[in-house]
């Protein structure tokens, strides 16, 4: 960091303005001071949601592992290269829940994008955050939001049964499937439909790739025909069917975008309250051990739901 | 909560890739995020992709005994980004005597030949790292 700067700025109100002056390493530096939450990571994250633009297209991509979201995202940005468009990619791969530590895979697919100056790949770990988007992902995504690229790519850990979130912080949401991943009773559960602007059958060479795009339009059977979402056919290793996905992308965009002050509300909203139950479950994880520990010597005479409720009792909530 | 993060890097036409992705899980392991660069890449893009992700450390894997002439490469790569004091680079694979001597001449933190114990690699980045976390 540089010294010779007037004394009224501090050093996240600096950084800032380095990644608002398109400084590449300040951004990357940025990306981890909130993630790793090291000091400032909130003054940061402040000046982030300050700074922000609407300018990006904001495209998620989800799907189980293995569908080929890294695959597809590579193509993707090859795709928004050629009309010159400046990409920024986060990319998120599971935490281990046992040494905390991650293998982020994601870039191997991506690989020949690392010369490209006009492409920036994040990879973040989810950090104990299953399915839909980590806490982590959408903070360094106000950030990514400070930067000038034109479109941001979000590919998220794909689990594949409620991540509903996910549609919130993004224009659109691309849901990639493969043939042979369950059958028309997984399309039948709630939750990976609803979410969907776009439904990516991956690997569509795959012999059963036709059995499944039909199972999957019959499951929008009850939608009316102007509602369905489209369903693209890919192969995505080789790059085939991109062009009807980037014409699929770019029909679905005017609509999303008119749901963009919807969609900025209901972030409010979830962000609000992530932070107070993060607050709130912080203070109380010592006393839930303890409790818990009271429960289990008690030999079932108390119960867990008697402790909760003593303890929701003691919480106060002060109006001002 | 700070992590140490590595870039696992191959670069050329080096096709072994057993070691890089032995020390992915190891780094896994204890607890690291790893991020993997893939095989044939550039030391340009090895060197982008590290100052994007933010690591600490690259660790570079090769065995074709090229590992001179890409630390070099890196070395400077970094330098010209302002990034070398930040960013740390480790290497593995094919190494000779005269090898490390000028890796170390060049500021390769540390040399782990063929055959090293992956634990004592992990043990030198947390010594390293030791202070710096916060």
């Amino acid at each position: 960091m540089d010294e010779e700067v007037p004394m009224e700025k501090s050093k996240m109100q600096q950084l800032m303005d380095k990644i608002l002056s398109g400084d590449r390493r300040a951004f990357a530096q940025g990306i981890s001071v909130i993630e790793d939450r090291r000091k400032g990571w909130q003054e940061l994250l402040n000046e982030a949601y300050k700074n922000m633009n609407d300018h990006a297209l904001i495209i998620g991509i989800t799907g189980p592992g293995g569908a080929g979201k890294s695959t597809l995202t590579d193509k993707i940005i090859t795709e928004y290269r050629k009309l010159g468009k400046k990409v920024g990619v986060i990319a998120v791969d599971p935490s281990s829940p046992f040494s905390g530590g991650a293998v982020l895979g994601d870039r191997v697919r991506m690989g020949t994008h690392n010369t490209d100056a006009n492409v920036f790949i994040r990879s973040l770990g989810s950090r104990g955050c299953i399915g839909g988007i980590s806490e982590g992902t959408k903070r360094v995504l106000y950030l990514f939001k400070t930067f000038d690229f034109d479109v941001i790519l979000v590919e998220s850990l794909g689990v594949g049964q409620d991540e509903t979130e996910i549609t919130n912080f993004v224009d659109v949401t691309l849901v990639a499937l493969v043939p042979g991943f369950g059958d028309s009773i997984q399309m039948a559960k709630a939750g990976i439909q609803e979410i969907g602007n776009i439904f990516i059958v991956n690997k569509s060479d795959h012999p059963d790739a036709e059995l499944f795009t039909n199972q999957l339009k019959f499951s929008f059977g009850d939608m009316p025909v102007e509602e369905r979402p489209p369903i693209i056919n890919t192969v995505a290793s080789e790059g085939k069917g991109m062009n009807e996905l980037m014409g699929a992308i770019a029909a679905v965009v005017p609509n999303e975008y008119a749901r963009r002050e919807e969609k900025a509300r209901r972030r409010i909203h979830i962000e609000i309250e992530s932070e107070v139950l993060e607050k709130v479950m912080d203070i109380t994880r010592d006393i839930i051990v303890q409790k818990a520990q009271i429960v289990f010597d008690s030999e079932n005479k108390i119960t867990p739901y008697d402790v909760a409720a003593e303890m929701i009792e003691g919480i106060s909530f002060q109006e001002k | 909560m700070r992590k140490i993060r590595i870039l696992v890097a191959k670069v050329g036409c080096d096709i072994h890739e057993r070691g890089a992705l032995t020390m992915m899980t190891v780094y896994r392991d204890a607890g690291m995020e790893t991020i993997y660069t893939g095989r044939f890449q550039s030391e340009e893009g090895v060197v982008n992709a590290a100052i994007n992700e933010n690591v600490d450390f690259i660790s570079v894997s090769d065995l074709t005994g090229s590992l001179v002439i890409i630390c070099k490469k890196l070395m400077d790569g970094l330098k010209e980004q302002g990034a070398e004091n930040d960013i740390h680079v480790i290497c593995g694979g094919i190494i000779t005597d005269s090898d490390r001597e000028q890796l170390e001449a060049m500021g390769v933190l540390g040399a782990f030949g063929t055959g090293y114990p992956a634990e004592k690699t992990v043990e030198f980045i947390q010594d390293y790292m030791k202070d710096k976390l916060d």
